[in-house]
């Protein structure tokens, strides 16, 4: 380091401490490092309330898809939803030969039951 | 690394060194370098940082100081704003009117922030260059251009703004 580099860094050393008033006390920084279990007592309380969270959302879906189950029904006992728009008559011979739209997709022995 | 009385000691004999290391980095508001400096010691004390012992115990505190303090001017991009003024950017008529309240902080905010960091831990702290290099993370190359770049503008703004004489 020359001369000059010496001289800058006795101005720089100068300046750096004239901006030093007053460096807070180590001691006390640490005794709050320490007693900071209000910090870590906040960080738990996170996770603890993150844990609620997911569980109280799995209770309430388990609850909501065994309100909502479908009831099955046999194939024999299917009937059309329209059905009971139409006028049955006994005499009729129509209606007991009249098949849905989509019975060609059954078998031929569900045809048979249903029919 | 956990604060035993052995860690304590060692913190506490840099502590003067890396508040003001601290006030470097956090572009000189004391306030928010209290709070990087306390949150260094939280990290240390948790383990959150612990030291390899592949630097010296300064070089590494001082990397934990320089990263803790980016992150918490990440919330407060005021900070960030601040120090990437150039000198070019700044009125003359404002360097006189804040001269005699801060002369030497406003030089150094006139600096770029590399060419403030070599020299803060060159000239203040007493690293070498090739102490300075892994500790900012460039290479020793990129650290001499910063230090001599530094100086030069260093003693540039001394003589541009007349401030040598208040300070010396």
């Amino acid at each position: 380091m020359n001369v000059e580099d010496k001289k800058l860094k006795e101005i720089f050393k100068r300046g750096m401490d004239g901006l030093n008033e007053g460096t807070p006390d180590f001691r006390s920084m640490m005794e709050k490092v320490v007693e900071g279990p209000g910090r870590r007592n906040w960080f738990s309380l996170k996770i603890a309330a993150s844990v609620i969270l997911l569980l109280a959302t799995g209770v309430f879906l388990i609850v909501r898809n065994k309100g909502t189950n479908s009831e099955n029904y046999s194939l024999t006992e299917w009937n059309e939803p329209t059905r009971e728009l139409m006028t049955f008559s006994s005499s009729s011979s129509t209606i007991s030969t009249w098949s849905s739209p989509t019975d060609f997709l059954l078998s031929n022995d569900i045809q048979q039951i249903k029919n | 690394m956990q604060a035993t009385s052995y860690w304590k000691d060692q913190l506490e004999s840099l502590h003067h060194e890396s508040y003001m290391w601290c006030l470097s980095c956090c572009n000189y508001d004391k306030d928010m370098a209290k709070d990087v400096l306390q949150d260094v010691y939280l990290k240390i004390y948790e383990d959150r940082a612990s030291f390899k012992e592949k630097s010296s115990l300064k070089t590494w505190l001082f990397s934990v100081i320089k990263y803790t303090s980016i992150d918490h001017m990440r919330k407060q991009p005021k900070h960030i704003e601040k120090l990437s003024v150039s000198h070019s950017q700044i009125p003359e008529s404002e360097i006189e009117d804040n001269e005699k309240e801060n002369a030497f902080t406003k030089i150094l905010e006139f600096l770029s922030a590399q060419q403030r960091e070599v020299l803060t831990l060159a000239f203040y702290h007493g690293l070498t260059l090739e102490e300075i290099a892994p500790l900012l993370k460039i290479s020793i190359g990129s650290v001499r251009t910063h230090y001599e770049r530094g100086k030069e503008n260093f003693k540039k703004l001394l003589l541009k703004y007349n401030l040598h004489t208040e300070i010396l």
